[in-house]
């Protein structure tokens, strides 16, 4: 089976820099590390290949010290990784980047099936996976749970929905974006270390795959950021201390003083 | 003794402070809880004149029973839990002083990001404080537990997994306060309040000099459990160890260290004891014949045998909180967990290179190892690393439902690198030869793994202490010390006896009665044994025993 996933590299603090410029987020110069999310679908596509063999690949549209992000990911077990580093991609928003990956997806050859973590903690847009999806003509399950049977026909999946689960079936090839409940990811071995650190990245640029720049980076955008702000935190947390019955004393006294809860 | 603000009689809603982690039960009359120096000296102050044995306590979070009252006053410190002030010295080392209370992790805390409480700090502490960086300085000791008190990691001098490398809480106690018996207030520098070989004259604070000796005998080297006795030490380190037999600490200077640039770890596991020995003994720079040497001196060694591993692997299909424990491969028996600090992250796959031909030599696998790369990955290392006392905790807890005689059972004994695998393959026959649930893990890095026993009901529970008392005395005759880090407290106060005997017990004990005439400091700890308080004395401390 041949299992593609998607990943990103993120800043490791949600204390995260907004170039006041463009609006995008700075990434030179902040720990980066993998997205949390594509952790677990790294490690769902290493248990599938597991299970019925095949290759796992990595992809991620990023600056050049991504690289490491991959390394990463081949060190937990992906066999190879791509690496989409061009100015041109600079600024893409979510359908840029969808259809950048979409172009390197074609070229690298159809999988059968694409895993994606749900969201990047960065961006929180949760809408690369689904239109990548899109780009690619393949059908898609988002907030996947559990991956509950793969066959070379169809996977049958559990799905997280506002009101529960539901049970799905869908036909490969198809895209699947994943919770952090489906598993745990695994911490590399020595040995995937050492692979990962030894192994070829494949790097891609605009023109290896063939893009108009007016369907990539900032040109090939269909939004702008037009502003960004930090929210201001307004919450306060008071530390009631002592015994049990003095905490309670002076709980009921701030409640009684105009708390929120009168 | 009469009630006021400070000192309460206690009521049911105290009585989560009549315990500590053993689960230890003690019982007390009064409690309180002191804000600062002055407050802690009133009332010890008033339990000498009231000839009222006191306790002190930290965060609870010892394993001998060390903070678990017998009868008297609990003297619980966490109101004093700031951080009062810092200072670099000439050789550019800085130093924070702290309250006894404060917990490893709000220190921890303070400095990874810089936020500290400055109210009431001198013009100088201001001026240090502007100077460092936050993550840029740390406090080594790592004892597993992070809510554990300073106050009481000095008491039991508590070591940890770290110690391999940067030593005990001892190592980095720069000065201390100490309130004695009677209230009065001594304040020691190490280098500066020196013992004159045998002879004590410890000056307090009102002008006054405490003057005694020191016991005919020095503690062992490897480890100390208890007192610490050498001819011309530091008078500070009498109150480190002693379990608040002798005074009560009430603020540390602690001596602060640079913070390691890149801290990672490896997780290696072995298809059989033996070979983790064989890997354990490289790690520490004592490589069997054809064994490469590894590649970096370690911060700390842990060991976990399949006891353990099983223990943990059961509980995460029922603690939540356990879920995300890693996965264990296939076919396991014993894991090492080994820390890791480079200046430069770059050097790893070069460490690791050289790391897997030691696993290849020992009997390891490199396939079947964990590696944490950065502080995220560490976390859950550590995390697996914790998850074993925890465990213990909860099935002790368990298990105290049914007979609630019974407490942890864990044992901290240590000995020199020649004696441990005799000491561990010692641990395990025993323990396979009496049907016990038991578990081995810990510090092997510096010879103190902890076996535990977790005793089902009272029959088991007293097998559990005869087996302890026997390795008791294998230890010493090893030349080891029977608590390398837990203190004696209440649990192993019984294996003190077995270690130093009767003659050098009295002769301990009689070193607390010099500081402690009236026998009040920390009663039952130590000193449990009736056999040698009959000796000397005739005041009301006894009765107290």
């Amino acid at each position: 089976m041949k299992i593609y996933v998607c990943v990103k590299q993120v800043p490791a603090s949600n204390e995260t820099l907004l170039d006041p410029v463009t609006h995008t987020i700075i990434r030179e110069g902040t720990q980066s590390i993998l997205n949390p999310f594509d952790a677990y679908a790294v490690e769902e596509a290493v248990r599938i290949k597991a299970r019925r063999g095949g290759s796992v690949t990595a992809f991620t549209m990023g600056i050049p010290s991504a690289e490491s992000t991959l390394r990463r990911v081949i060190a937990v077990g992906a066999d190879d990784a791509v690496l989409l580093t061009d100015r041109a991609f600079a600024g893409s928003d979510t359908l840029a980047t969808a259809r950048t990956l979409a172009a390197a997806v074609k070229q690298r050859g159809m999988p059968d099936l694409l895993l994606c973590g749900k969201m990047a903690t960065d961006g929180d847009t949760a809408q690369v996976g689904p239109m990548l999806a899109e780009c690619l003509g393949f059908p898609h399950i988002s907030d996947v749970a559990e991956i509950e049977e793969t066959d070379e026909e169809a996977c049958v999946v559990r799905k997280m929905t506002d009101d529960g689960y539901v049970r799905l079936r869908i036909r490969l090839p198809a895209l699947l974006t994943v919770l952090k409940e489906i598993n745990i990811p695994r911490l590399p071995s020595v040995s995937g270390v050492l692979r990962g650190e030894q192994a070829e990245i494949v790097r891609m640029t605009g023109e290896a795959l063939e893009m108009n720049a007016d369907r990539t980076g900032l040109a090939g955008s269909a939004t702008r950021v037009v502003s960004t702000e930090r929210p201001v935190l307004t919450r306060k947390t008071i530390w009631i201390e002592g015994t049990p019955a003095e905490q309670a004393g002076k709980l009921r006294s701030f409640l009684q003083e105009g708390g929120p809860i009168c | 003794m009469r009630e006021t603000n400070l000192i309460r009689k206690m009521s049911p809603e105290y009585a989560d402070y009549l315990f500590d982690e053993s689960r230890t039960m003690g019982s007390a009359d009064y409690i309180s809880f002191p804000a600062n120096e002055t407050e802690l000296a009133e009332v010890v102050r008033r339990c000498a004149e009231n000839r009222i044995p006191l306790t002190a306590q930290g965060a609870l979070t010892g394993l001998a029973g060390g903070a678990s009252p017998e009868r008297g006053l609990i003297l619980n410190l966490q109101r004093m839990n700031r951080i009062l002030g810092m200072r670099k010295d000439a050789d550019g080392t800085y130093f924070v002083r702290v309250q006894p209370g404060l917990r490893l992790a709000q220190l921890r805390r303070a400095l990874a990001v810089k936020a500290f409480d400055v109210a009431g700090w001198d013009e100088e502490s201001l001026e240090t404080l502007k100077e460092i960086r936050p993550g840029q300085l740390f406090f080594p000791p790592d004892p597993t537990e992070p809510t554990a008190s300073l106050g009481g990691m000095a008491s039991c001098n508590a070591c940890g997994a770290r110690s391999v490398q940067y030593g005990c809480t001892r190592a980095h106690i720069h000065a201390l306060r100490a309130v004695l018996a009677d209230g009065r207030i001594t304040s020691l520098e190490r280098g500066r309040e020196r013992a004159e070989g045998e002879r004590i004259r410890m000056p307090l604070t009102d002008g006054s000099v405490l003057e005694t000796g020191l016991p005919s005998f020095e503690t062992p080297p490897i480890k100390d459990a208890g007192f610490f006795i050498r001819r011309d030490m530091d008078l500070l380190d009498l109150f480190i160890g002693s379990q608040g037999t002798i005074g009560i600490i009430s603020e540390l200077e602690l001596k602060l260290m640079p913070a390691p640039k890149h801290l990672w770890g490896v997780t290696a596991f072995f298809p059989n004891d033996e070979f983790a020995l064989a890997y354990v003994r490289a790690v520490k720079g004592r490589p069997d014949p054809g064994v490469p040497r590894f590649p970096r001196p370690a911060a700390s060694i842990e060991f976990f045998d399949k006891n353990a591993l099983d223990m943990v692997q059961r509980q995460k299909a029922v603690t939540p909180a356990f879920r995300q424990l890693q996965e264990l491969p296939e076919n396991y028996c014993s894991a090492v967990y080994v820390e890791l600090n480079d200046d430069d992250p770059t050097e790893m796959p070069a460490v690791l290179t050289g790391l897997a031909e030691v696993l290849k030599a020992t009997g390891g696998d490199p396939e079947r190892t964990w590696v944490a790369r950065d502080a995220m990955e560490l976390e859950q290392l550590l995390f697996f690393r914790h998850s074993v006392p925890e465990t213990i905790d909860l099935i002790v807890e368990e298990n105290r439902k049914h007979e609630p005689c019974i407490t942890i059972l864990s044992t901290d004994m240590a000995v020199d690198d020649e004696h441990f695998d005799e000491l561990f393959h010692i641990y395990q026959r025993d323990l396979q030869a009496s049907g016990l649930h038991w578990i081995i893990f810990g510090h092997i890095g510096e010879n103190h793994v902890h076996p535990n026993i977790l005793a089902r009901d009272r029959k088991e529970y007293e097998q559990g202490h005869r087996i302890f008392e026997k390795w008791a005395g294998d230890v010493h005759r090893m030349g080891g010390s029977i608590s390398a880090e837990h203190g004696a407290g209440k649990i192993k106060r019984h294996l003190a006896m077995i270690m130093y005997g009767q003659e050098r017990m009295r002769e301990l004990y009689a070193l607390k009665r010099a500081f402690d005439p009236q026998g009040i400091l920390g009663p039952g700890n130590i000193f449990g044994d009736k056999a040698f308080q009959s000796s000397d004395d005739s005041s009301a401390g006894r009765s107290d025993h």
